[in-house]
């Protein structure tokens, strides 16, 4: 590879790495069940809640905001590509009227501060939504200690 | 096998894109697969493509075109050996260089008996952020317009036509030779072009020579 093609690569790198990142993984119990409905209003409001926190606390731009429930009867995934987006864009193929469990994963990229502040953020808001659904959760992967920067080069 | 690479920023559209594209590709009797390597550990993208019944390999943990070329290649050359499809459409990260990308897809050639083909390299460019993506992350927006085959101005049913302009200036300026046209995975314009240009046009294959001609035409004046 050429000097400039590292070059470039390496500026890249560091653009990215003004990128914010941080994804969870949760196992989400409601043992009298939630409906769909009440899923669909809780995606809306902890993906908003997400962007609003990073918005905040220093971030510029949303990358994207992403989410995916998944069980046995289908998976929602939802998505936030803007800050101002007035409610989070769904593709919707859950053939369930209720849950007692499903898989949550939110995976948040913003511009303009770094990963562990995006980690804190969406951390610190996960009791305070979980509490208003009535459901409890279960972090089975947390992915900043994997993440990777520019080190490579 | 022929490599179809679909870039483009985050949140320019390219998931909700490449589904309805990978289903134009079925209708028409091709067998694919889909390659997403996201920013970050981890894809919620794989997770919906396979989840929607399409073949789907996710690649993590770095970038595509260089500390993870070698599990890009691996990756391509088992999809071969055990799906064999006739086109796998990769979604890169918005970090990938087109050109690193075709070179890491032709490593494969060695892992496998096989000839990598790759189809026009496209962009995605979402003309309803265009400002404020300028405004940010210029230099990535404007790498990955530079190297597009083809450009399409996305998410036109809900950008201004001002915003369209402003984008088709933008790409025409940045990238004389990208053929441009318009795309909106909401209406389908433009899909059936994106699915025609996948199956029926070519791209050249990685040359060293060309990339280090480009570099110096195209990034040598950026320090200036």
């Amino acid at each position: 590879m050429s000097g400039d093609h590292d070059d470039l690569h390496l500026d890249l790198h560091r653009a990215v790495d003004e990128l914010g990142k941080y994804a969870i993984v949760l196992k989400v119990k409601a043992d009298d069940g939630v409906t769909k409905q009440e899923i669909i209003r809780f995606i809306n409001h902890i993906m908003k809640r997400a962007v609003q926190e990073c918005m905040e606390n220093g971030a510029d731009i949303v990358g994207h905001v992403k989410s995916f429930v998944y069980c046995d009867e289908g998976n929602i995934m939802g998505s936030i590509v803007d800050a101002a987006q007035e409610s989070v864009a769904l593709k919707d193929s859950l053939k369930a009227d209720s849950l007692k469990q499903f898989e949550f994963t939110m995976h948040v990229i913003v511009h303009g501060i770094w990963d562990d502040v995006v980690r804190d953020l969406t951390r610190s808001i996960l009791p305070e939504v979980f509490a208003d659904y009535d459901m409890d959760f279960e972090i089975l992967d947390d992915h900043y200690d994997v993440e990777k920067g520019i080190d490579h080069h | 096998m022929k490599v179809s690479q679909i870039a483009g920023f985050l949140g320019s559209g390219k998931t909700t894109a490449l589904m309805k594209i990978g289903e134009g590709l079925v209708k028409r009797g091709c067998k694919i697969a889909i390659v997403v390597n996201d920013v970050g550990e981890i894809s919620i993208d794989s997770k919906y493509v396979e989840a929607n019944g399409l073949e789907a390999r996710e690649i993590a943990g770095g970038c595509i075109c260089c500390q993870i070329a070698g599990s890009f290649a691996e990756t391509l050359a088992k999809l071969h050996d055990g799906f064999d499809p006739e086109i796998v459409i990769v979604e890169p990260s918005g970090v990938a260089i087109p050109w690193g990308l075709k070179r890491a897809a032709e490593y494969s050639e060695a892992k496998s008996d096989m000839v990598i083909e790759h189809a026009p390299v496209i962009t995605l460019v979402d003309a309803t952020r265009i400002d404020m993506l300028l405004k940010a992350v210029r230099r990535l927006v404007e790498t990955q317009i530079r190297e597009a085959d083809v450009c399409f101005v996305n998410k036109v049913d809900a950008a201004t036509p001002e915003s369209i302009a402003k984008t088709e200036e933008l790409i025409k300026t940045i990238n004389p030779r990208a053929e441009i046209a318009h795309l909106s995975s909401v209406t389908g314009e433009g899909l059936e072009m994106v699915t025609d240009i996948i199956m029926n046009k070519v791209s050249p294959r990685y040359d060293d020579a060309v990339e280090e001609e480009m570099l110096r035409k195209e990034y040598g004046r950026r320090d200036e």
